[in-house]
């Protein structure tokens, strides 16, 4: 019965999807009168970016009110309120914890440095590079100028046959299916902007101690069922006459935050949503993300690879847990070393919370660059017993 | 013999007497008949003896580490002196019958867990007077203390957590209701995310009880005082651990068990700074190249039912007969705290997944449904510690852990290490049987050796 | 000198082997005792005498069996396991392929696994309790008002056997009790009692080891009721060892010559 209520309600989110998705430019969050899809490196620097930045910042309050709100209706309805559990009693304690491993601060530096890259890389670079297409980031920083998105362009198959070339059309695909074949979905891990703030929104709630959503793999399945309405819309509005840029959440970061003038529809609100459902739900929208997916295809044949040692696992699920994708199989699996899953994004937190030496590891073609250890996981202990503690003990 | 007698009479009955006596002259104890008394003082003075020569067995190994011996002291403390280690720290104590209540919530909650499970001779004859025959002994042991009402460790609980795991731990719920409170902390039989859920509000349930047993609210600030408190004790094994994989000799296994089962009976930080010491001394030890035996002895695995402390005939057998256990996968011994809680998600919550999930999924308790991970970890042990050979212990009525015998002795077949099962229970009675079998299993290694 | 002898301290009888020039020389047999110690000597001597030799003829003497540890006539000691192992490479018939000996003797039953080199690789033994062992033979013999010897030869005869089901021995007395009393014929109880131990046993056998034929060894291999049970619930040939009772003092005494002269 139960089941079959959360296959209703699953169906009918999905009907809501896509009729909002038709309707996207009905429902505007910040529609400027004048487009201006241009920037400048000056104009990065001045009071006027600033204000070009309002409707991000809107989006940001926006977030902010709503998961207010909704901590304050889950008070309501949990029977177990914790909000007095988080209050500290005399002192302070830290939660010991295994020291911030080399291989996340390179992810974060990665993430940083590519997101910036992403927004402003176009402004920066464009001088000197002019006329390389640079595919497979999140989105157009400069239309008419040099770098077009293999998103853009996978959203809209009829501009690109149009204006295209065969062999423009040819070095599109080839140079898409290139880099997601090279780096599969390292590119959601350490690249993507969308990765970066989500992420940022998981700091922000392991900072606060907010609780979050505990997922399942019921829930996980219903996400692939909208995962797979997303990736139908992705390809199919600009045929049914839609524009799925009106509707992606996406379009509120990199262009936004490049300081153009675009104007916004419900892609705002959609930001809010993910922004909400990031901050319960680590990396939400990678769960949803069309264009993840078809980056995920590829996974057969990237060269970066989760390898598992499936003697030394005890499936104690540490992984599952961390993962933020809900991939089960990686603690599961007892037959092959290589775990990869289409839904791995590589941000190797399954590496790092896995407590058993060598258990797990990510590898770049058949090299191990990160690998699981007990030492590691548990080195926020390393230290000997202050006096006070060893007098009592006495 | 005669010395055996000498040692234990120094010691036991005397304060055996001493201790009746306080506590029949204590106002808030029963009355007793003078016959009453009389079976006290019986039993006090068999379970102390048992206990003593078990003590006295152990440290006639020879290489004992000097910083084990507090380990020791605290066993003795508990079953020969009839004391109660805890009572210095003025804090309210909380029996759990099974690693599967996590102790860390009662540190957070102000009390101080001590694990109950029993291995005691002479309680399990008392015991299995009220318990059908196939009872497991471990809980036909834990009746008889709680038939008697003599041990402090026992009688000082102010709470009982059983985790509802075993159909004999089932059953305790409802003798032990008859003296203090009881909290059937209910374990899922599954591992799906569903079970972690369930288990996961028991937590808070757990949670609940127990601050209102303390009077404290569990906040985050000692919830993650209670978990840095455990860590550090599962900090130290896994050093110590390490230690021990990277040479097989260093220490007996005996040795090993008594450490792990004194672990019930103190509390973590004391554990894990005894625990440092002793891995300081053991680190000590590797420079220098000491091991407890010359010889290349055959390195046995332990494994299947718990061993609890006085019940160490089968390793002290073991090492008698020219072996080694070099490793344990019972959960009294390494097992039952070598999992660290891994946290992902800092919240209040998610630190009680991490402990929820911690208890459930890397468990190989034999109580869950599909269990083949055991076999895995028991490979990976067997690769770890250069095994040579596997004895599989099964206490009589202990029926999950004989279930997995087969499935574990057809994997361990297939790869060509021997395994074999035997079967004891809480007396010494069947010494003989099993002595017989020990030998032959480790003439059968030393052949193959030699081959 | 070359001569070497096995004992072989059993629950019920004590058993001795003289091994020379690499075959069976003789066997003897006495029942145990209360003087464990004081009938190995005896019985060596007699057995010394039997075949005019000298006790400083014999190049040593090696115990094995449940009270090897108290017999201060031998010179060495090993476990009944590997002087099983040792004994069927004299008394295996030549066409066995080593592979499993099951051993039946008076108060246990053992399951010994061999590689093709005769090595032992793993062995399994019934916990305390004599069912599926000569024990409960006897038991049962006796209230059939039979001898041991007749008990399998009269199994033989059976048309139809009962069905015997307790795993005790004294439940399965008071079972075969009621079979009498229910006046089922002798001859059909000691039957299913046959098969009944053989199952008790197969059950022992460990999944994981296939390879290599059986054996049968010690006194209950001379039941030849039972030797056909065992063919019979496996549905495979089952061989039987040459001096069977005295498999493990030929073993015993196999391992003393290959360790030389002892004294």
């Amino acid at each position: 019965m139960n089941k079959r209520r959360t296959r209703i309600v699953t169906g009918m989110i999905c009907l809501i999807i896509v009729v909002l998705a038709y309707f996207a430019e009905r429902f505007p969050f910040y529609v400027y009168e004048e487009e201006e899809l241009h920037t400048s490196l000056r104009q990065f620097f001045s009071v006027e970016h600033l204000v070009r930045l309002q409707p991000f910042l809107i989006v940001i309050a926006m977030a902010a009110l709503s998961i207010r709100i909704c901590i304050w209706i889950r008070g309501f309805l949990l029977p177990r309120d914790q909000g007095d559990r988080k209050a500290a009693n005399g002192k302070s304690v830290k939660l010991r914890k295994g020291k911030r491993p080399l291989f996340m601060t390179v992810r974060w530096i990665f993430m940083i440095a590519f997101s910036t890259m992403v927004m402003f890389g176009g402004i920066w670079c464009g001088f000197i590079l002019a006329g390389i297409d640079f595919p497979v980031l999140a989105c157009p920083t400069n239309r008419d100028q040099l770098i077009e998105s293999s998103c853009y362009f996978l959203s809209h198959l009829p501009v690109l046959f149009e204006e295209y070339s065969p062999t423009g059309i040819v070095l599109f695909f080839v140079s898409t299916i290139g880099f997601a074949l090279l780096l599969g979905r390292t590119i959601c891990g350490f690249l993507c902007p969308m990765g970066l703030i989500q992420d940022i929104m998981h700091v922000i709630r392991q900072k606060t101690r907010t609780e979050g959503i505990s997922m399942t793999q019921s829930l996980y399945r219903r996400l692939t069922s909208i995962k797979w309405i997303m990736v139908l819309l992705m390809f199919g509005l600009v045929f049914a006459g839609g524009e799925f840029c009106s509707f992606c959440p996406a379009i509120v970061t990199s262009p936004v935050l490049a300081g153009m003038k675009v104007s916004i529809y419900l892609s705002g609100f959609m930001m809010v949503i993910v922004l909400v459902g990031s901050f319960f739900k680590r990396r939400f929208w990678c769960n949803i993300c069309p264009l993840g997916y078809l980056i995920g295809l590829t996974h057969r044949i990237s060269p970066f690879r989760v390898k598992k040692d499936t003697i030394s696992c005890t499936e104690c699920g540490a992984c599952y847990e961390a993962c933020p994708m809900g991939i089960k199989m990686i603690y599961t699996e007892r037959e092959r070393t290589d775990v990869t899953d289409i839904n791995c994004i590589m941000c190797g937190e399954c590496v790092r919370s896995c407590p058993e030496d060598n258990a797990l590891a990510l590898a770049f073609a058949g090299k191990k660059y990160y690998t699981a250890s007990r030492a590691g996981l548990m080195s926020g202990f390393e230290c000997d017993p202050d006096p006070e503690e060893e007098r009592e003990a006495e | 013999m005669m010395k055996e007698n000498n040692m234990t009479m120094e010691t036991s009955p005397e304060k055996a007497l001493q201790s009746v006596k306080e506590e029949t002259g204590s106002p808030d104890q029963r009355s007793r008949s003078e016959k009453e008394v009389r079976q006290e003082i019986r039993f006090i003075k068999k379970e102390t003896m048992t206990c003593a020569k078990y003590l006295r067995r152990m440290e006639e190994l020879d290489g004992m580490p000097g910083a084990l011996q507090p380990f020791l002291d605290t066993l003795r403390a508990v079953y020969v002196e009839l004391k109660n280690p805890l009572e210095k720290y003025h804090q309210k104590t909380v029996g759990t019958y099974c690693v599967m209540a996590p102790q860390e919530l009662v540190y957070a909650a102000g009390a101080i867990p001590v694990r109950l499970c029993s291995g005691n001779y002479t309680a399990f004859s008392i015991g299995d007077d009220l318990y059908p025959r196939d009872a497991c002994p471990l809980v036909k042991a834990v009746a008889g203390f709680q038939k008697m009402g003599l041990m402090p460790v026992y009688r000082d609980c102010s709470l009982m957590a059983v985790p509802v795991t075993c159909d004999c731990k089932k059953k305790i719920v409802e003798m032990l209701e008859q003296t203090h409170d009881v909290f059937p902390l209910s374990v899922p039989a599954g591992r799906e995310d569903e079970d972690i859920d369930r288990y996961v509000e028991e937590l808070y349930r757990f949670i609940d009880t127990l601050e209102a047993l303390t009077g404290n609210r569990v906040t985050w600030d000692l919830l993650a005082a209670g978990m840095n408190m455990t860590g550090q004790a599962k900090y130290e094994l896994s050093r110590f651990l390490k230690l021990k994989k990277s040479m097989p000799y260093l220490m007996w296994g005996t040795h090993i068990l008594a450490v792990m089962n004194a672990a019930a009976y103190m509390r973590a930080d004391a554990w894990s700074f005894h625990m440092n010491r002793l891995n300081r001394e053991l680190e000590k030890r590797i420079e220098k190249g000491e091991k407890v035996t010359s010889r290349n002895r055959p390195r046995i695995m332990l494994t299947g039912s718990p061993i609890i402390y006085p019940n160490m005939k089968i390793p002290l057998l073991i090492e008698e007969m020219g072996g080694i256990v070099a490793a344990d996968e019972t959960c009294m011994g390494e097992r039952g705290m070598s999992d660290p809680p891994v946290v992902v998600d800092e919240s209040f919550d998610g630190i009680l997944r991490a402990l929820a999930n911690q208890v459930i999924r890397p468990c190989s308790c034999p109580t869950f449904v599909n269990n083949k991970e055991r076999v895995y970890r028991i490979l990976q042990m067997i690769k770890d510690y250069q095994i040579q050979g596997v004895i599989y212990h099964v206490l009589r009525g202990c029926l999950v852990y004989d279930y997995e015998y087969l499935f574990i002795e057809e994997e361990l077949g297939k790869r060509g290490i021997p395994v074999i099962r035997m079967e004891s229970d809480y007396n010494e009675e069947d010494v003989e049987q099993l002595r017989i079998r020990t030998e032959a299993f480790i003439e059968l290694i030393r052949l193959k050796q030699a081959a | 000198m070359g001569y070497y002898i096995g004992l072989d301290g059993g629950s019920t009888y004590l058993k001795a082997a003289l091994v020379g020039k690499g075959q069976v020389m003789d066997t003897m047999v006495r029942s145990t005792g209360i003087d464990n110690d004081g009938t190995a000597k005896k019985l060596t001597e007699d057995l010394c005498r039997r075949n005019n030799l000298a006790i400083s003829d014999i190049g040593g003497i090696m115990a094995t069996g449940y009270s090897r540890k108290v017999l201060e006539i031998a010179d060495d000691d090993i476990s009944e396991i590997t002087a099983h192992a040792y004994g069927i490479r004299l008394t295996a018939p030549k066409e066995y392929r080593p592979g499993m000996i099951v051993d039946i003797g008076g108060q246990d039953s053992k399951i010994i696994y061999l590689d093709s080199n005769y090595t032992v690789k793993n062995f399994s033994m019934n916990d305390k309790c004599a069912a599926g062992t000569g024990k409960f033979m006897e038991v049962i013999a006796q209230i059939l008002e039979t001898t041991i010897d007749q008990v399998g030869p009269l199994s033989l005869e059976s048309t139809s056997p009962c069905d015997i089901n307790s795993t005790c021995v004294v439940f399965a007395q008071s079972e075969v009790i009621s079979l009498v009393a229910r006046k089922y014929d002798r001859r059909d109880i000691l039957c299913g009692m046959h098969i009944s131990m053989a199952r008790r046993i197969i059950k022992m056998m460990k999944k994981s080891e296939k390879g290599g034929d059986i054996l049968m060894t010690g006194g209950g291999a001379l039941n030849i009721g039972l030797h056909r049970a065992f063919e019979e619930e496996l549905m495979r040939d089952v061989y039987v060892a040459a001096h069977p009772q005295f498999n493990g003092a030929i073993g015993a005494a196999l391992i003393a010559s290959e360790r030389g002269a002892l004294r």
